[in-house]
């Protein structure tokens, strides 16, 4: 039976299997080609566009406006994303505790940001940070400390996007480090309990070992996710970046690239440029396969031991 | 079995297809036209009358709130354009060749109806008419009565407008409030100073020969003056359409601002509580207006007069003057402004009649030549001003700065 012969006889099968194939060459594939032609190319988006070849990467390696927002996507990461994991992990841990009452309701509590639209976040964020009539400003002034400008300082916006993960991410790795450690024999920890071993000793040889490929997996899911940082600062400054460009991320500038926010209100301050935001596109997902690379090394050896 | 099996894969595979089908638009005929807008960026009138004026062609109106973004996608994609859009004209200039120039199929003998500087605004590239005009923003300064009253000022809008008249005068003002209330009579200073500095010269990045020019002396001069202002502390520091722009004037801290004539619906819902208290006079250094949307035909009807013809209709000096209370569009159209609809005495400004004000702004106000990288240009400019009153930058070094990352050639 030739190979063509095998395919007509099993069309159904393959039929069956076709909507995610189709999906993702309609999605993924054709776009990730056409992104790659879109790096050669000088385009506003509405106009004709012109062959470049590869300035458009020359011009990534020399302007300031990427590295910075590289930079900076860092930085919000660093004070974001690394304090909400230890968080959650410190947290899930007290949870699990067996002796624990209203455990599910502490669960719904904080996990109810991760279901609350971001919008809606974004909105109430800024009333309660904005600079002059905003409640922390006045509940600082109620006990005659220094107000802050966290709106228009860049590390206050840092400070208020990253308190922005925190508040919201919070629930969702408590739930899976707590999915984690329900899983542990507790037969483990009576027998070291019988050992005589404290609630110290427990955490760090039994419940971390024993959590580690979840570990793994947060950290991994939570470093592509967050250095994917966008609809936060987005959605707090309209589409821009924020005084100072406090609130530039890698992703955000490549949207203000592709044609930025169009509200009347909040305007980009630069050219659309096609070509220059997907070769922007590229440059991250280099960034995050070289992390998902190293991690990957870093996670194999974690297993093996 | 097999029978249930074929179905089953018939149907997902119908799913399959229906779904990817949902990608795709349709094009339209001769007879059907539709027109996106932003919201209440139509007078009410047009949009209730458009389709019994013109009951040979089914009128398809699609209220878009971000209609630049939409229109930029479609035009990318160049399927699913609307026949008309109201829209910003300058970004579109790229995609020129799409654009019915609308001179051509009729609009040349109505020109003469729209303020002259609004339809050159509306022009690409070798005079090409590619919008039609609808509202423009000329600049008031709004003030709140019982504020400067309490301050020891004038009251009267004739009055209020010849203090502020010059830029000294504006800010002996503003240390006044200061001093005297705690409170501003500056938003913030690029939309109180900067604006009316550079567009009451004309200015908006492009000389008037048409050629992009950040690093002009007007606006050199209009930024350093600003940065100052704002630097001295004379602001709230609050852009309009934030939230602190709203708290500001509903807690009686913004007693004042230069702003365009739409920005009273923003003034009258954030600040009810001062309702009756609110007044309009002529703005700092003279005469000045934003520009304002205009509407496109879209070379995608067969039949670009009838889709001009509609345009026009649309903005027409009747249906502009009924926009300007309930949608507080200020109409383009001159003949608008002597309409019995434009004469009405409004109860947030204490009965004062603030279209007349506006109205005479809007006719002294100078042509500003504007182009492709105007409003990215001003985006850069204001955000770097926002800085350096903020870091109290030296404002020379901050105009320096900005003008190094300020979009060149176009």
């Amino acid at each position: 039976m030739t190979e063509t012969a095998a395919v007509r006889r099993h069309w159904r099968e393959y039929l069956s299997i076709s909507p995610f194939f189709v999906l993702f060459a309609a999605f993924s594939i054709v776009p990730l080609i056409y992104a790659l032609y879109l790096s050669t190319q000088q385009w506003d988006g509405i106009g004709d566009s012109k062959f470049v070849g590869l300035a458009q990467w020359q011009r990534l390696v020399a302007s300031n406006d990427f590295w910075y927002a590289t930079g900076n996507t860092f930085l919000i990461f660093a004070m974001g994303q690394i304090p909400v994991i230890i968080g959650a992990l410190i947290a899930a841990v007290l949870l699990s505790q067996p002796r624990l009452r209203a455990r599910g309701l502490y669960q719904t509590a904080f996990f109810l940001p991760q279901v609350t639209s971001l919008v809606v976040v974004a909105v109430v964020f800024q009333a309660v940070f904005s600079n002059r009539f905003g409640l922390t400003n006045v509940l600082l002034q109620a006990a005659k400390l220094p107000t802050f400008q966290w709106l228009t300082d860049p590390w206050g916006i840092r400070i208020v996007i990253a308190a922005m993960i925190i508040w919201r991410g919070f629930g969702y790795f408590l739930l899976i480090f707590m999915a984690g450690i329900s899983a542990i024999d507790t037969g483990l920890y009576e027998a070291a309990r019988l050992d005589g071993a404290g609630p110290v000793r427990i955490l760090g040889s039994i419940t971390l070992p024993v959590l580690r490929p979840t570990v793994i997996f947060v950290a991994l899911t939570g470093t592509i996710s967050g250095l994917q940082l966008f609809t936060e600062p987005q959605l707090l400054f309209g589409g821009g970046s924020g005084p100072d460009r406090g609130g530039l991320t890698m992703m955000l500038l490549q949207y203000q690239y592709l044609g930025g926010p169009g509200a009347a209100t909040a305007q980009t301050a630069v050219t659309p440029d096609l070509g220059y935001a997907s070769v922007i596109g590229w440059a991250v997902f280099i960034i995050l396969l070289a992390i998902a690379a190293l991690s990957f090394r870093f996670t194999r050896r974690g297993l093996e031991d | 079995m097999s029978k249930i099996r074929t179905a089953a894969a018939m149907g997902a595979a119908a799913a399959l297809i229906a779904a990817l089908a949902g990608c795709s638009s349709g094009g339209s005929d001769s007879k059907t036209v539709t027109i996106w807008y932003r919201p209440n960026s139509l007078p009410a009138a047009s949009i209730k009358g458009v389709q019994k004026q013109f009951p040979d062609v089914t009128i398809k109106l699609v209220k878009t709130p971000d209609v630049d973004t939409k229109l930029t996608s479609a035009l990318r994609a160049n399927s699913g354009v609307p026949d008309i859009a109201v829209a910003n004209t300058q970004p579109l200039r790229s995609a020129q060749s799409k654009i019915v120039d609308v001179s051509k199929y009729g609009f040349a003998s109505v020109k003469s109806d729209y303020l002259d500087w609004k339809v050159k605004a509306a022009q690409g590239d070798d005079g090409a008419q590619i919008g039609i005009p609808i509202d423009i923003g000329p600049e008031g300064f709004f003030y709140r009565v019982d504020k400067f009253k309490a301050a020891g000022l004038p009251t009267d809008p004739a009055d209020v407008g010849k203090l502020v008249s010059t830029f000294d005068g504006y800010e002996q003002v503003a240390q006044t409030t200061k001093d005297k209330l705690g409170a501003f009579v500056c938003d913030s200073p690029d939309s109180s100073v900067y604006v009316p500095k550079t567009f009451g010269q004309g200015y908006f990045y492009y000389s008037s020969d048409g050629k992009l020019d950040p690093g002009s002396a007007v606006n050199k001069q209009g930024f350093i003056d600003a940065t100052t202002f704002g630097q001295k502390g004379l602001c709230l520091n609050a852009q309009p359409y934030q939230s602190d722009w709203s708290a500001g004037a509903s807690q009686g801290k913004l007693v004042g601002f230069v702003g365009p004539a739409y920005e009273a619906t923003l003034l009258s819902s954030s600040a009810q509580n001062s309702s009756g208290q609110w007044r309009v006079t002529t703005a700092p250094g003279g005469s000045s207006s934003q520009i304002g949307s205009n509407l496109s035909v879209f070379k995608t009807n067969a039949d670009p007069k009838v889709t001009t013809k509609i345009a026009i209709w649309l903005t027409n000096a009747t249906n502009q003057a009924s926009g300007y209370q309930t949608d507080r569009l200020f109409p383009s159209t001159p003949a608008s402004y002597s309409m019995a609809a434009m004469k009405e005495p409004e109860s947030y400004f204490g009965g004062q009649v603030t279209a007349q004000v506006f109205a005479g702004i809007a006719k002294d106000a100078p042509t500003v030549t504007t182009g492709p990288a105007s409003i990215t240009t001003q985006t850069v400019f204001n955000n770097a001003m926002i800085d350096a009153v903020k870091n109290k930058t030296n404002p020379s070094d901050a105009f320096a700065k900005a003008l190094s990352a300020a979009p060149t050639a176009q």
